[in-house]
């Protein structure tokens, strides 16, 4: 065995993704296939039953599914560092002549992580179920019996964990397809040379920033995705506690919505400064401010954070706008729902800060880290 | 003038004794080496002394001031104006090209002249080469000119031939002396290659933490006359 559990820890994130998506899934699939099979609804009921049955299914989809692609980003991103990391170990095994199918096959054990996500995801869903049930089911409706579902066991942990298995070894497989040599000289076939044209213009710092994003394109799809969470869930978390009076859907959006950004946003910002540990330690022993080196490492970040932070408040604002005039726009009294800019502003700001506090925290560590230690790691 | 007072390093809370009161006196545009067997506390000595690790005892004092009076801002900008740094791992920057890593140095310095500095250590035809493409002088070499780009009044060398093989090390040692006699510079280079204390102005010996012994040359050699 060439993967040792140290190293599925780090993919505790999946585990974390795994488990919120399943979690959501859960209650409201489960809740959405008790509630449909009801008898006689009233009719004066109907709307209201109608909207929240499409608002369960589509919670669970739309959650579900992003969260479902966001899983199999990262256990491609983490795939992807692992073989980076042990090219050493990887080239002296196809040197010894096992294949690459051989070698690609131990990565199903990347599946775990889903399956410890999916598998408490399924557990907690459930635990949380009568409590959800209690909040969902509209007055005047019969009270529903929760009935346990083994499908959604097969559709929601046990279909994953395999596709996601399968996946890991495929993908593996693939990336293992460099020559010997190529992963022997530290995958240094993915620096390519470019033509630089603006060298002479630029600064070095400048410099820095952009082959920063440049040399980490993956990391951009996590910033933008964590800011994006944080922007959309935050803001219309609270939107839906203060205008639309659902404040348990608003805290569940809330937290998934935080524990995603924080998945994603950490990874982004771990997976740069260790790649960055020996340039930044040498670049203060040089004599550049620490200010200098975070925005070398991370400035050239701040348009995608941008990015992420407008489409996120754009996609909240469209999707509470849809749920209020088309999900629910048959039932009686429902809310007004307008734009909050002080939210935008507050939820902003509160990022910024968060940002910054991580940032901070990173700057401690390397100050007490020499060059000889940054390079040994 | 560099003046170090009683310095004493010890780390893993104070496990491992690495110095023991080192006091030692540098002139400005001396060439100075500092020779010892591996493991004796060289480039300990060397980091404390260009401002890069605090002591837990004595003062290192640049021309009155005491750098590890100042803060961790103030300290890098004394850094920034004074020192620079060569090792003998180089530590290039691997996505950047041979002209971009040798602007880390000059831009802290203003100094837009920095191919200029690339052809003195004749480098000009690798300017848009990446570190990995070139062999192991010609990165010591850029490490060279990055280090002289940001113009420092003090050049610390930790092993700069460590890596290299006599005759690539000898043509690395030949560029440094050049530039420093040229420069004027300061430089202290540590080196467990006994001839190549030959070529300094002053040899200073260590051992287990401890200067054992300081000798001057009258007539420093050059790089070509040493054995290696
Ligand atoms: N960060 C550190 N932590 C623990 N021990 C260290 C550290 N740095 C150096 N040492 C120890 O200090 C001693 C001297 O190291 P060093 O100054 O690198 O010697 P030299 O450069 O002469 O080979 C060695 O025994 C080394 O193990
Ligand atoms: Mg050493």
């Amino acid at each position: 065995m060439i993967i040792r559990l140290k190293d599925l820890v780090k993919l505790l994130g999946i585990s974390i993704v795994t488990f919120c998506a399943v979690f959501v899934c859960t209650f409201f699939l489960n809740f959405y296939w008790d509630v449909i099979n009801l008898p006689h609804v009233p009719a004066d009921l109907l709307p209201l039953y109608n909207a929240q049955l499409a608002m369960a299914q589509f919670t669970a989809g739309i959650s579900g599914g992003f969260m479902a692609v966001i899983a199999v980003i990262m256990l491609l991103f983490y795939i992807r560092l692992y073989i980076n990391q042990h090219t050493r170990e990887l080239g002296i095994l196809q040197a010894m002549g096992y294949s690459n199918w051989q070698i690609a096959r131990q990565f199903w054990v990347f599946g775990g992580s889903v399956l410890l996500g999916t598998t408490l995801g399924y557990g907690c869903g459930h635990l949380i179920m009568p409590y959800i049930y209690d909040n969902l089911l509209i007055n005047g409706l019969p009270k529903v019996a929760i009935t346990f579902h083994p499908t959604l066991l097969v559709v929601l942990v046990i279909l994953p964990t395999m596709l996601y298995a399968g996946l890991a070894c495929l993908f593996a497989g693939l990336t293992l397809r460099q020559p010997v040599s190529d992963l022997f000289r530290g995958g240094v076939a993915n620096l390519k040379v470019k033509p630089d044209r603006h060298t002479k213009a630029r600064s070095f710092l400048r410099e820095m920033q952009s082959k920063c994003v440049s040399t980490k394109k993956s990391l951009t799809f996590f910033v933008v995705f964590g800011v994006f969470c944080f922007a959309a869930m935050v803001q219309m978390a609270f939107s839906m506690w203060r205008q639309l009076d659902t404040s348990s859907m608003g805290l569940i959006i809330l937290l998934i919505g935080l524990v995603l950004a924080g998945v994603c946003l950490l990874l982004a910002l771990t997976a740069l400064v260790n790649a960055n540990t020996t340039n930044l330690t040498l670049m203060r022993a040089f004599g550049y401010y620490w200010s200098e080196c975070t925005w070398a490492i991370f400035g050239g970040f701040l348009p995608w954070l941008l990015l992420g932070f407008a489409t996120g408040t754009v996609y909240q604002y469209g999707l509470l706008t849809l749920m209020v005039n088309l999900i629910f726009r048959n039932v009686a009294n429902m809310p007004r729902y307008t734009f909050d800019v002080p939210l935008l502003f507050i939820t902003f700001a509160t990022l910024l800060v968060i940002l910054a506090i991580i940032v901070a925290s990173y700057a401690i560590r390397l100050k007490r880290t020499t060059l000889k230690q940054a390079a040994a790691e | 003038m560099i003046k170090v007072t009683n310095i004493n390093k010890s780390f893993n809370h104070g496990a491992v004794k690495v110095l023991h009161d080192l006091s030692l006196t540098i002139d400005d545009g001396q060439f100075v080496v500092i020779l010892g067997a591996s493991g004796s506390g060289k480039s300990t000595a060397l980091n404390i002394m260009a401002g890069l690790e605090r002591p837990d005892r004595g003062t290192v004092l640049y021309d009155e001031q005491d750098i590890y009076q100042l803060n961790d801002r103030a300290l890098t900008k004394f850094r920034r104006q004074n020192v620079g740094f060569v090792w003998q791992r180089y530590y290039l920057l691997p996505h950047l090209t041979v002209a971009q890593n040798v602007k880390l140095g000059a831009d802290l310095a203003g100094n837009r002249d920095y191919p200029a500095i690339i052809a003195a250590v004749g480098l000009t035809d690798k300017l848009n080469s990446k570190p990995y493409t070139l062999s192991g002088g010609e990165q010591q070499r850029v490490c060279l000119a990055r280090a002289l780009a940001k113009k420092p009044k003090v050049l610390f060398l930790d092993e700069p031939t460590g890596a290299l093989d006599e005759e690539t090390g000898r043509n690395a040692l030949a560029y440094v002396l050049e530039l420093q006699r040229a420069l004027g510079l300061t430089m202290i280079m540590v080196t467990h290659n006994q001839n190549i204390a030959e070529t300094a102005n002053t040899v200073i010996k260590m051992n287990s933490g401890k200067i054992v012994g300081t000798y001057h040359n009258a007539h420093p050699k050059s790089a070509r006359e040493i054995g290696w």
